[in-house]
């Protein structure tokens, strides 16, 4: 691309050559390698480039989203960090909202500018395409082994092959508000479909704006909610390599959706509502119960404190299934045909992952993080957070490496929403047949 | 005319009628420098990316844009055949955007520009008023709208609450054909400035005396208007027209803003094309963006045709 | 704009048999003092005045208005009209949220700037030639401009999008003024020529007499006599970069590089949309241009009928 384009990455990293006529021979890294690494495998892994890396001299680019608003400058200091051990590899960061995210990702793959080092929600696309490295040439085993293993595998291809690895975990539980239960005579957070309907559809009798359950199945996550309520009818949506999108348990599970919609026991326009749009109703105390994260649940925390609420599992059809959604995020690695790019990706994820680095950083996305040791450690300090990290080791995955997925989310998001008007056997078969179109 | 001195000017059809006067003769060779900054932009930047896109039309792609060799005519197919995209649904869709949204503004533009042309205090204030939209970039404006229609904080809501309009507040924005009918307002109201201030300057060109001769003779205003003023305007009504056609059919930003429903039922060709990049690839993509062009194409070749606006009266 | 004053009018009555039969009760005697051109009624003037007025502003004002809410005020439910208090300090404090305002204003002030200078450089050479001289190829030159015209960025944006990668320079600020010229020179060198074409050619021979050349009858004679005209082209050439949306949401991916039709729409759906800000960096890009306006109101539309093809 065109560094010396004048209009060009303007101002934020400074002039982007500059790394190229920086002193060859820098700090020697043999040192740095891994000792500070409380892994002590770390060392050995980070040998081969640490010897390649001593003078190692090179730039990296990384391309991630904004979580939060300190993002940019957690990521900085992770970089600043990893600098004093390898002065000469130029890290240039990118931080992009996470709206539009995809399409500058695209974007820079077909311009020939993959980042090396992404952190995305989705990896099956690029690894499908041949553009990725398998993550494990890019991160040492030790590094690897050190994410929690339920966690770890949401990052294996449909060809079993490590293509992703987690940086950050989120799970879904049922956030309700205790006042609103008071008032309607509920006493216990419903297990079952007809429990959180009886509750919902007594909250939303209370009147005054007052709605039972949010249900966002607008654009922008319909595909977690529709999970949400088709495992918890033990449906699923693919089988293997197949898309069992409107199987019977599928469709019963919509009808289910259907009727919560019916029966007014959901805030209105289910099918054009984010789940930042059912959040606000919620912190503002007019809504019973929604699927929630926490991060929005640490703002409603700290900025409505007026709003009193639990945490509890998703309900399912007769309270059995488990239909707790965990989400992570990945880190993948671009194969740009540089040895020495490659080298310094890998010496910066190993960086990435080292406890005393990855712990603020994984804290400054205010979502969880992935390895074991953090893990262990926050669900001790972080008491408003419990329930989501016990649930973490049992918690489901969208089909993220199904190659079909992708076209499938983009179905859901685009369809699922129609279950207001539709009935559920015309939406899952025309979102069915998107998908497979789509791939 | 205040501003427009300008006589009929001297391209194309008119031509014959300054034939008196033909403009002087140069060489290809003579007129190349003047002619080449523009022609450069014009075939890089235009000709070149539409030619460019053809091709992509017949290529595959995979979904991230990584060139997978020859498509034939597979693109179009699916462009035209996506599951779940009722493609009749998005060209009726286009149609009635189109048709209503530069019709409407036209009418109403018409009864403004008519106020506007009257002689009065503030008159100065009330043009200026109608400028505004025209200032602000449509992305601002309609930001507005979806700020103001949001069923739990918008403030439009709330007042068309307060004034008894609406019982509860309503999800203007949350459902396909509401949602459509909000974004056919949105565009008309940030059209108004162009088609009014089009229009007024077509009634400024209309001599007052020959008016005065109409009222002396004794027509009504309904007739001074249909039969003297409208046949005058009929120049800047043809362009306010032309230009409105192409703009509203490539308007892109309102719709994809305000239309928060499900499924494609609000979408017209050309949002659809944005959301097939994203889905499908740059190539099927293309394929709709070259299938949006010929209709584009067709609709102003039909206008051109039977309405003639063109013609010498 | 009426120029007749009624009280001069001296046009005598003479009304003809097919109009006249409209009229009725009097209205036939109809006097040299009660002329067309009567003032209206002022009342249903200021009626008007006041409800066109109120239509086209009150979006702004809501705008304006939300511009000064704190975050919570502007998303409460239900919304208060108006905040409890006016925050003016929002204009200062959103230079610094995460709106970035100041990335989105610069970069659309210097794509729609030097688009429009571009294309006042590039187009009326070419304007003013294709108006002034005949030449093999200028009837192809002219259906081009009118061809090119009816393609927008917004149908080509695919086409353009690839062609930048191509050139290696998606996602930059050059594309953009590229795409903003090229795709507005067509409009401009249409009403430009028609300008052009309207100076008596006389005009011009007597100062090729004198021994001006061709750029110098350009710019010192014909130039300046149709200057107001130009102004008025390049307004909607500076109005349509300014509005431009459809190539840059595609072509610019870089949140610090994205002109403001594409930044502002990204915080809409996010976390507590702050729209004070989004309003408040609106603001301070509308007022400027409607000032603008105001300045050359009269000439807003003047050109485009001036082009119109008869």
């Amino acid at each position: 691309m065109t560094d010396s384009s004048p209009f060009r990455r303007r101002g934020r990293f400074g002039p982007a050559r500059w790394a190229a006529l920086s002193l060859a021979g820098a700090l020697l890294l043999s040192a740095c390698g891994g000792d500070d690494e409380g892994d002590s495998g770390s060392d050995g892994a980070a040998q081969p480039a640490a010897s390649a890396g001593a003078d190692l001299s090179t730039t990296i680019k990384i391309l991630a989203p904004s979580y939060t608003d300190t993002s940019q400058a957690d990521w900085q200091k992770v970089i600043t960090g990893f600098n004093g051990k390898y002065p000469n590899v130029k890290v240039e960061l990118q931080i992009e909202a996470w709206d539009g995210f995809t399409e500058k990702v695209q974007a820079r793959i077909q311009g020939q500018d993959a980042p090396d080092i992404l952190n995305d929600n989705n990896f099956a696309d690029y690894a499908n395409s041949d553009i990725l490295y398998p993550i494990d040439e890019v991160m040492s085993p030790e590094t690897l082994q050190s994410i929690e293993p339920a966690l770890l595998k949401n990052g294996v291809g449909e060809d079993g092959t490590q293509w992703a690895a987690p940086d950050i975990a989120s799970a879904r539980l049922l956030a309700y508000n205790t006042d609103l239960f008071e008032q309607a005579g509920i006493s216990a957070a419903p297990k079952t479909w007809d429990e959180l309907l009886d509750a919902a559809t007594k909250i939303s009798k209370l009147g005054g704006g007052v709605y039972g359950y949010g249900m966002p199945l607008g654009q922008e996550e319909a595909q977690v909610e529709a999970s949400l309520w088709v495992w918890g009818n033990g449906g699923d949506w693919v089988s293997g390599s197949d898309l069992t999108v409107a199987s019977e348990q599928n469709v019963a599970a919509f009808e289910e959706m259907k009727k919560f919609i019916d029966a007014k026991a959901t805030q209105p326009n289910p099918g054009a509502s984010n789940r930042q749009a059912v959040a606000d109703l919620f912190n503002q105390g007019k809504l019973g119960m929604y699927v929630s994260h926490p991060g929005l649940l640490a703002e409603t925390r700290s900025k409505f404190p007026n709003v009193k609420f639990e945490v509890a599992p998703m309900p399912t059809k007769d309270g059995s299934a488990s239909a707790n959604l965990g989400v992570t995020d990945f880190i993948e690695a671009f194969d740009n045909g540089d040895e020495d790019r490659k080298a310094a990706t890998k010496a910066f994820l190993d960086y990435l992952y080292t406890p005393e680095v990855y712990g603020p950083w994984a804290e400054g996305t205010g979502l969880l993080p992935v390895t074991s040791a953090a893990i262990q450690e926050k669900s001790a300090s972080d008491t408003n957070n419990k329930p989501f990290y016990d649930v973490l080791s049992s918690v489901r995955f969208l089909p993220q490496g199904n190659p079909n997925w992708t076209a499938l989310q983009n179905a859901l998001q685009q369809n699922a929403g129609s279950i207001a008007t539709q009935s559920a056997q015309e939406v899952l078969s025309g979102i069915e047949e998107q998908a497979n179109a789509g791939g | 005319m205040a501003t427009t001195t300008a006589p009929a000017p001297s391209t194309l059809g008119a031509r014959p009628r300054r034939a008196r006067r033909a403009p002087g003769h140069s060489s290809l060779f003579t007129a190349l420098p003047w002619l080449a900054p523009a022609l450069l932009l014009i075939f890089g930047v235009v000709l070149y990316p539409a030619g460019y896109m053809v091709y992509t039309s017949f290529r595959k792609f995979n979904r991230i844009g990584v060139e997978r060799g020859g498509a034939g005519f597979d693109n179009y197919q699916q462009a035209l055949d996506y599951p779940g995209v009722n493609i009749g649904r998005v060209f009726l869709n286009t149609f009635i955007w189109v048709a209503v949204v530069t019709v409407v503004s036209i009418v109403i533009s018409l009864f403004l520009a008519q106020f506007l042309n009257k002689q009065f205090r503030g008159r100065k204030l009330v043009r200026l008023a109608v400028v505004v939209p025209w200032a602000a970039s449509v992305v601002m404006t309609t930001s507005i709208f979806f700020y103001g229609l949001n069923p739990d904080y918008g403030i439009i809501n709330r007042f068309l609450v307060d004034v008894g309009i609406l019982d509860s507040p309503y999800g203007f924005t949350k459902s396909a054909v509401p949602a459509f009918i909000t974004a056919m307002v949105v565009a008309i109201f940030v059209s108004l400035p162009f088609t009014t201030y089009t229009i007024l300057s077509g009634l400024q060109g209309v001599p007052d005396d020959v008016v005065e001769a109409a009222y002396v003779d004794g027509a009504s205003a309904w007739q001074r208007y249909t039969k003297v003023i409208l046949p005058m305007l009929r120049p800047a009504i043809s362009i306010a027209t032309l230009i409105m056609i192409i703009n509203v059919f490539n308007s892109l930003p309102i719709l994809q803003i305000l239309v928060e429903a499900p499924g494609y039922d609000a979408d017209i060709t050309t949002t659809l094309i944005f959301k097939y990049k994203t889905v499908l690839g740059p190539g099927v993509a293309s394929a709709l963006s070259v299938v949006n062009f010929l209709v584009v194409m067709t609709v102003i070749a039909v206008y051109l045709a039977v309405l003639r606006p063109t013609k010498d009266r | 704009m009426s120029v007749v004053d009624p009280g001069v009018t001296t046009s005598v009555p003479a009304p003809r048999a097919g109009l006249s039969t409209a009229d009725s009760s009097g209205r036939g005697r109809r006097s040299r003092g009660a002329g067309v051109n009567r003032r209206p009624n002022p009342w249903l003037m200021l009626l008007g005045s006041v409800v066109i007025i109120a239509v086209f502003i009150v979006p702004y004002a809501i705008m304006f208005i939300g511009s000064l809410k704190t975050q919570a005020e502007i998303t409460r439910i239900p919304p208060p009209y108006i905040g409890d208090a006016l925050h003016f300090d929002n204009y200062r404090t959103m230079w610094s949220s995460n709106v970035h305002p100041s990335d989105g204003l610069t970069a659309t002030i210097v794509i729609s700037v030097v688009a429009t200078a571009i294309v006042l450089l590039v187009a009326t050479p070419a304007a003013w030639f294709t108006a002034r001289y005949t030449f093999p190829g200028r009837t192809v030159f002219l259906a081009l401009v009118l061809i090119v015209q009816m393609l927008q960025p917004t149908v080509l944006a695919v086409g353009l999008f690839r062609e930048f990668l191509q050139l290696g320079l998606n996602d930059t600020w050059i594309a953009m003024i590229l795409v903003n010229s090229a795709f507005n020179l067509t409009f401009a060198v249409w009403i430009m020529q028609a300008f052009f074409a309207s100076i008596p050619r006389e005009v011009d021979e007597a100062a090729a007499l004198d021994g001006a050349g061709r750029l110098q009858i350009l710019t010192r004679i014909s130039l300046p006599l149709v200057w107001p005209g130009i102004v008025t082209a390049l307004i909607y050439v500076f109005v349509a970069a300014w509005n431009e949306y459809a190539a840059a949401s595609i072509i610019m991916t870089s949140n610090d590089l994205q002109p403001l039709t594409v930044a502002l729409p990204r915080f809409f759906g996010l976390y507590a949309a702050q729209w004070q800000y989004i309003f408040g960096v609106s603001i301070v890009a509308i007022v400027p241009v409607v000032v603008l306006f105001s300045l050359i109101e009269k000439r807003l539309a003047g050109g485009l009928t001036a082009g119109s093809v008869k």
